[in-house]
């Protein structure tokens, strides 16, 4: 039991803060874009590149490996996703393409670093005990980051202006438009905070486990169960699916078997797609484009 | 001599992505359901014939896997059976995975898809007693032992799936596919039930997939779970997008040129360092590519042609 | 003469507004009766309804004595029940004749084996079909653009074609939404021509929101005049012209 709260956590900690990333660049710019994954597994190896082939300290790796990862974020939307953005694209399109950018920066990770797995080199934590938990200080570290973090990132969203423009962007775009609103730098500003909460995952998954070049797009189907799960178009619920899915899973490894961890985390999402398809926190039926559009349209 | 046997393989492995390709054109091409899966629906049509062919002594691997045992019972039965097993395994595995997924919206689809396709493969890699795991399946026999009249099956089972999917254009069922395609709320008001449509639409795509799973199993004589990654569908895609979208001809055209690229077009280029650099500039290379055909000719190269009606009648 | 449809009360919010607040309609057989009422009224969304588009709140809905509130549109429509749309939703992709060959129902060819093992059936329902069409489209003045892009037609030619699918499902009870809007004038009279026909020689019951006067006045018979989501009021186009209640709201109209 206190095995499954404290790997439940940690997988908690890992999923988080990308699930929140995902979720407001999904809702901001209407897109799904699923480089997502694999710019989790960039802003592992750009901290990587810090820690290990400059041999900065953990945090500051951590912290330009964020900087890095935002701009390799804002790269790609700039030269790929904004001009089809700009042709008005198909959704379906966009997502395509940004698996194929995705497929690009994984394979150019795995020509710089190669196929082995690597580790951060950072001074061998040692166990403590709190309370029913028994974990590493790399590992309190962890947790207690990513819940820092997505608090600080939920006041953001309530009381920022950012927050506010985010929020008005995501409800009505057009509107936002009208009242002067760039669009555009919401969109990149967005992005920016995306990418680096995918960064910090990806920082996480390495401390936890290995940096490897298939990690980002691995985890990615995972991070879209917890969003599901959750309720897209919620960022409370990207972070409360993240919760669900981690103990599902963690408690799937502990009392079924390790390797089908993952297909827990599939079948809550099917589960929750047949049984209240908007997810547990999520507002009006999304998924089913006929509504949608129906509801959209004029009322005469 | 040689040059042969290379352009044989590589015609054969064209050959069966082709097949792929036809079967995500009826997928996504016509009824746009985006299915990112297709390396799994491929395993299972591959495993089913790999199971119901191969040896009986090579599926129990107790050196191997560590373990003894395998399916109880000597299969061994002919290509045809693998072959229909195949088809028929892919189908209902495509219909219970359909029952759920088909009533998401595409993009959500599109991710599902992944999903299913990491299942199946989690699926492989873990369940030892059915396929052995990592080791795979090994000694699977090719139908009539020579590779060149093999060629020929492929080939022939290519314009049998060509045939199929160039006749659902043409046929009232490709209409009602494409109109869902394009919007399903009039379809709907036309009287033509969405579900059955996309339904019927993945079923089949999805035996197509399998079928094609199963030439390549006998092809390639031995298969393992590592080869039915997201990579290999999104080769599909790519080649799908580039040659051109909706229409089969093109869809042939990106194989070749995608396939035929990717799989060997780089052999004579001397080898840049360690084993994986090449694959993986081979694998940017096609990125790249899908991303610039996208940006600046999304038709692909050769685009959906409408049709006129003196023509179809 | 029979009551062919009726609507009773229905009711439907979202997003905090009322959209249709007790509205109720009765349709008799083979007349042609007008829907009209300021934007915003809920014309569109009672058809939506009635469509099977998203259900009511509250209130039934019954066709031919049977109750379809609740059903899917393609099931409404196998019933007999046709809409069009306000905005023309072509099918943009696929031609002229492939946007009308799709309305008739029973089409053998739309079940995938068939489509494959019995193409001699399916090609003659075809020719049956196309023929039906093309006289159809002859009348509608669409036959020069039959192998045209959906896509590529103009506003009022879109109208057409929209009609011209939903006259091809061979309906009862046909309801159309804003039928002549962005049609010029001689296409709106093609159209009024093309209606009272249907209804004289098959049978065909309408249902159409309006706002043209002239369509209104000279085509319809009964009135429901609609706002807010509710009744305003209904009856021939005399009563209607002079209700003061209509012509508060209608200033102008």
């Amino acid at each position: 039991m206190d095995e499954l709260l404290s790997y439940g956590l940690l997988t908690f900690a890992t999923l988080a803060l990308p699930a929140l990333g995902l979720c407001l660049a999904i809702k901001v710019t209407k897109y799904f874009n699923l480089t997502y994954g694999d710019i989790i597994t960039a802003g592992a190896f750009l901290t990587l590149l810090c820690n290990l082939t400059f041999g900065l300290p953990m945090v500051i790796s951590l912290i330009i490996g964020m900087a890095f990862t935002a701009a390799l974020g804002v790269f790609l939307h700039k030269t790929i996703f904004k001009p089809l953005m700009d042709l008005k694209v198909n959704p379906l399109t966009l997502l395509v393409v940004s698996l194929g950018a995705g497929f690009v920066v994984r394979n150019l990770i795995l020509i710089g670093w190669g196929p082995q797995p690597f580790q951060f080199s950072i001074p061998l934590a040692r166990a403590k005990h709190i309370g029913p938990l028994f974990l590493t200080t790399n590992q309190i570290f962890i947790i207690l980051t990513c819940i820092l973090v997505a608090v600080g990132v939920f006041l953001m969203l309530r009381y920022t202006q950012l927050g506010r423009l985010m929020r008005a962007t995501s409800d009505n775009p057009e509107l936002s438009e009208i009242r002067g609103i760039s669009i555009e730098r919401v969109y990149v500003y967005t992005w920016i905070i995306a990418c680096a909460l995918a960064a910090l995952g990806g920082v996480f998954m390495g401390v936890l486990g290995t940096i490897k070049s298939g990690m980002g797009i691995g985890v990615l189907v995972t991070i879209f169960a917890c969003l599901i799960v959750g309720g897209i178009d919620n960022p409370y619920g990207a972070v409360f699916g993240a919760l669900i899915i981690a103990f599902a899973m963690e408690a799937t490894a502990i009392w079924i078997s390790p390797p089908y961890k993952v297909i827990a985390a599939y079948l809550l999402m099917i589960i929750i797609l047949l049984v209240k398809p908007s997810g547990l926190l999520g507002g009006e039926k999304i998924q089913w484009k006929y509504f949608l559009g129906f509801l959209r349209s004029r009322q005469s | 001599m040689e040059i042969f046997s290379w352009i044989l393989t590589i015609a054969t492995i064209v050959a069966i992505y082709s097949i792929l390709g036809l079967a995500l054109n009826i997928h996504f091409g016509y009824t746009n359901l985006p299915n990112f899966g297709i390396a799994g629906f491929f395993a299972v049509g591959a495993y089913a014939s790999a199971i119901l062919t191969a040896p009986h002594r090579f599926r129990e691997m107790e050196i191997f896997a560590g373990f003894a045992g395998g399916m109880p019972g000597r299969f061994e039965y002919p290509f045809i059976i693998g072959l229909i097993a195949a088809i028929v395994f892919a189908a209902i595995v495509g219909f219970l995975i359909g029952i759920p997924l088909l009533r998401l919206r595409e993009d959500y689809l599109a991710v599902a898809s992944i999903g299913v396709a990491e299942a199946i493969h989690y699926f492989a890699l873990n369940e030892l007693w059915l396929t052995t795991g990592s080791a795979g399946i090994r000694l699977i026999p090719m139908p009539t032992g020579n590779r060149y009249l093999f060629f020929i099956i492929v080939l022939l089972i290519l314009a049998v799936v060509f045939w199929i999917t160039q006749r659902f254009y043409r046929a009232p069922v490709g209409r009602v596919w494409r109109g869902v395609r394009e919007d399903e709320v009039i379809t709907s008001s036309l009287g033509k039930s969405i579900f059955n449509a996309r339904m019927w639409s993945w079923v089949v795509g999805c035996a197509i997939m399998g079928a094609a799973g199963s030439l390549w199993a006998h092809y390639a004589m031995a298969i393992q779970p590592g080869e039915f990654v997201p990579t290999t569908t999104f080769l599909v895609w790519i080649f799908v997008m580039v040659g051109g979208l909706r229409n089969n001809w093109g869809i042939l055209l990106g194989a070749v040129l995608i396939i035929g690229f990717f799989e060997q077009g780089t052999r004579f280029l001397p080898a840049l360092g360690a084993p994986y650099i090449m694959p993986a500039i081979r694998h940017i290379a096609v990125g790249l590519l899908l991303i610039l055909v996208i940006r600046f000719r999304p038709q692909g190269v050769i685009p959906e042609r409408a049709s006129r009606i003196e023509a179809h009648i | 003469m029979a009551t062919i449809f009726n609507a009773n009360d229905i009711y439907l919010h979202f997003g905090g507004i009322r959209a249709l607040d007790g509205f109720s309609i009765e349709l008799e057989e083979k007349t042609i009766t007008a829907i009209i009422g300021p934007n915003g009224a809920g014309k569109t969304t009672f058809f939506n309804v009635a469509g099977g588009i998203y259900p009511a709140d509250r209130g039934e809905i019954y066709f031919k004595g049977e109750r379809i509130d609740g059903l899917r549109p393609d099931q409404i429509c196998l019933k007999g029940l046709t809409r069009t749309f306000q905005i023309a939703r072509e099918l943009g992709e696929m031609t002229v004749w492939e946007n009308v060959m799709l309305a008739p129902k029973n089409q053998v060819g739309e079940k995938a084996f068939s489509a494959l093992l019995k193409w001699g059936a399916v090609k003659r329902q075809e020719k049956g079909n196309w023929q039906k069409i093309e006289s159809l489209l002859n009348d509608m003045g669409l036959y020069e653009e039959r192998n045209e892009l959906a896509k590529n037609l103009s506003a009022g030619k879109r109208k057409m074609l929209e009609i011209s699918r939903a006259i091809m499902t061979e309906p009862e009870l046909l309801m159309l939404d804003e039928p002549t809007a962005g049609a010029t004038v001689d296409e709106t009279k093609a159209i009024m021509k093309a209606i009272e026909r249907l209804r004289a020689e098959k049978g065909i019951t309408f249902l159409v929101v309006e706002h043209k006067m002239e369509v209104i006045m000279n085509l319809c018979n009964p009135i429901y005049v609609m706002y807010y989501g509710r009744n305003l009021a209904n009856g021939d186009p005399e009563t209607i012209q002079t209700d003061k209640h209509v012509l508060e709201v209608y200033l102008g109209g």
